[in-house]
């Protein structure tokens, strides 16, 4: 079984498979070979894995995404964010840190972050010294805050898989993705100074006045979205509906900057992501329901027990294997396959599933940067023009950064756990 | 240039005609999921001033798995399915296109066994007539879905694999 469940699936992926064939080839072989279980059993899992309500959310929050960029609101909120920052030290690094929390607040896509981020302030920042490698690290890494700032695809994903309430996961993750989005901040500040980076303009009241009267749409959004949610009037999934919409009237009649065609477009874009997303998740319910079936988490578990770990010992070991996993999966597969396996670990050790939700999102989030395989990395590449290894080494102060935040996030569980008490 | 140069040839008039097809599902399920947010917010807004409408969800998500489907075949098409680069991009173009058939290859096979085994299921929905709970809707709908998407996915996995072996042996003739 070993051959079926692990040896074959990862030279699949090695390959270049792709991540739903390597789990469907690698249940297959081991329902043919090893199984008693009749293999109509497949369609039965795999549908299972897929009528799931709160899966909605995915195809709601990636449509909201798509429908910011399109109807402009993410330029907008950098030009907010430009005029509130004014003549910090660092200003347009502090914003480039900024503009993507914010941006993450509404969309929860941390490739889309990047891509809108990049295209509208990279030439500012070569502009004002910050230099290639510098600015292209910022970019590529500020991006992965976005999967700790509510609304998050991959909490969704984490919530379905590990059966955990998903409010109380987007409320687990505001506090640690403002420490992420502070401390990245003040690294951009310090850097700046030692740079000798100008300061660009000054604090203009009128601007910011009018920058926030031209943004005040955008800048309600996550507030509404959130609202609903935790005001009780409506799930993660309705409020994912509610984006969209929101999304449509002030794309289309308040700023007036997108046509019905680009509303369509963005659907059709928003339909592909999402197949790519959820065929991997009927795919690992699957792939999850053998492994449980074979006895894989109690073996685990069970030979976690007998290394008798301390708590800090075990997370330590899990933020290792995360990381280098982080490193060459994306963060849907990653969290897809790795939640089943790990939850009853989780649960033996005694740590909060919902703080390890926070724990693993940040993990992934790292990922989403860090070499060779970080998504943003290729994003920021394409939009900026750098070369891979320009980005490369860009992206290392960043990654020790938020690694740094990630030992915060662990081992101070209140820093996620507060907000949830209140829901 | 003559007649016959203007004139496209079947294999060109064939792939305008897949493109046009690719992007009439593609917008469809554009349609689709705009649709679905519509009747989510519908449902949501309904609820709040208390009516209640019986089976949204269910259209919803038997909505969103035929758009998972349908838009796993578009993506397979598109070769845009999640996949780790670590070879592929160290490697030159023939390597890539050897990789690409075996890759496809499997995936033709594992999705054509999912289909069959679908196929099997969806059989025994039909013999037993089971409905959804709160629509009354026949199972056989939503079910259908997956051996639609699976075995489609098997033919255009098959049909890349043809493909990326004619290229291959293309580019081995030429260079004989």
């Amino acid at each position: 079984m070993i051959w079926t469940l692990g040896a074959i699936p990862v030279t699949l992926l090695v390959i270049g498979t792709p991540i739903f064939v390597l789990l469907l080839t690698g249940a297959i072989l081991t329902f043919v070979s090893f199984m008693t279980v009749s293999p109509v059993a497949i369609h039965q899992i795999m549908f299972g894995g897929l009528e799931n309500y709160a899966l909605l959310a995915i195809p709601f929050f990636i449509f909201a995404g798509e429908l910011m960029g399109a109807a402009g609101i993410a330029d907008r909120l950098i030009v907010w964010v430009l005029a509130l920052i004014g003549r910090m030290p660092g200003s347009l690094g502090v914003a480039t840190v900024g503009a993507s929390t914010l941006i993450g607040a509404i969309s929860g896509a941390s490739v889309a972050t990047v891509a809108a981020v990049g295209k509208s302030i990279y030439p500012g920042l070569i502009r004002d010294g910050y230099g290639q490698r510098f600015s292209s690290g910022l970019v590529s890494s500020s991006g992965a805050i976005d999967i700790l700032i509510p609304p998050s695809i991959a909490m969704i994903l984490y919530g379905a898989s590990a059966e955990q309430s998903i409010p109380k996961l987007f409320a687990a993750g505001v506090l640690p993705g403002l420490l992420m989005a502070s401390m990245m901040a003040a690294f951009v500040i310090v850097r700046a100074l030692q740079m000798n980076i100008p300061r660009s303009g000054k604090f203009d009241l009128r601007l910011f006045l009018s920058t926030s009267w031209r943004a005040a749409p955008a800048l309600f959004m996550p507030a509404f979205v959130l609202g609903i949610i935790y005001f009780g009037y409506s799930s993660p999934t309705e409020a994912g509906g509610f984006a969209c919409l929101y999304a449509i009237i002030v794309g289309r009649y308040i700023y007036r900057s997108m046509s019905w065609q680009d509303v369509l477009d963005a659907a059709a874009r928003s339909a592909m992501l999402t197949a790519q997303i959820l065929v991997i998740v009927a795919t690992a319910a699957l792939f999850s329901w053998i492994l449980t079936i074979s006895g894989i988490p109690r073996a685990l578990t069970e030979w976690l027990q007998a290394l008798q770990l301390s708590q800090w010992g075990f997370l330590m070991a899990i933020n290792i294997i995360l990381l280098i996993v982080g490193c060459f999966l994306d963060p849907t597969s990653a969290i897809l396959v790795l939640t089943p396996l790990l939850i009853p670990l989780v649960k033996t050790v005694g740590v909060d599933p919902i703080h390890f939700g926070i724990i693993m999102c940040t993990n992934v989030a790292i990922g989403m940067f860090t070499p060779p395989f970080g998504l943003n990395i290729f994003v920021a590449r394409t939009v900026l023009g750098v070369p891979l290894e320009t980005i490369y080494r860009g992206v290392l102060p960043f990654a020790v950064v938020q690694i740094t935040a990630l030992l915060i996030i662990t081992y101070w569980p209140d820093l996620s756990l507060i907000l949830t008490r209140a829901i | 240039m003559t007649i016959e140069d203007k004139a496209a040839s079947p294999s060109e008039a064939g792939a305008g005609l897949a493109s046009f097809a690719l992007s009439a599902v593609r917008a469809l399920l554009g349609v689709v999921l705009i649709g679905l947010v519509l009747l989510n917010v519908i449902n949501a807004v309904a609820r709040a001033i208390g009516e209640v409408v019986i089976g949204v969800d269910e259209v919803l998500v038997f909505g969103m798995i035929w758009m998972v489907m349908i838009g796993m075949m578009l993506v397979t098409a598109d070769r845009s399915h999640i996949a780790l680069e670590i070879l592929t991009a160290r490697v030159g173009p023939r390597a890539v296109n050897i990789l690409s058939i075996i890759t496809h290859a499997v995936m033709a096979a594992s999705c054509g066994y999912a289909a069959v085994q679908s196929f099997g299921f969806v059989q025994r929905i039909v013999a037993s007539g089971q409905t959804s709970m709160a629509l009354g809707m026949p199972m056989v709908i939503p079910h259908s879905a997956l051996l639609v998407g699976f075995a489609g996915t098997a033919v255009i996995a098959a049909m890349i694999v043809v493909s990326d072996v004619r290229q291959l042996s293309h580019s081995r003739g030429g260079r004989a």
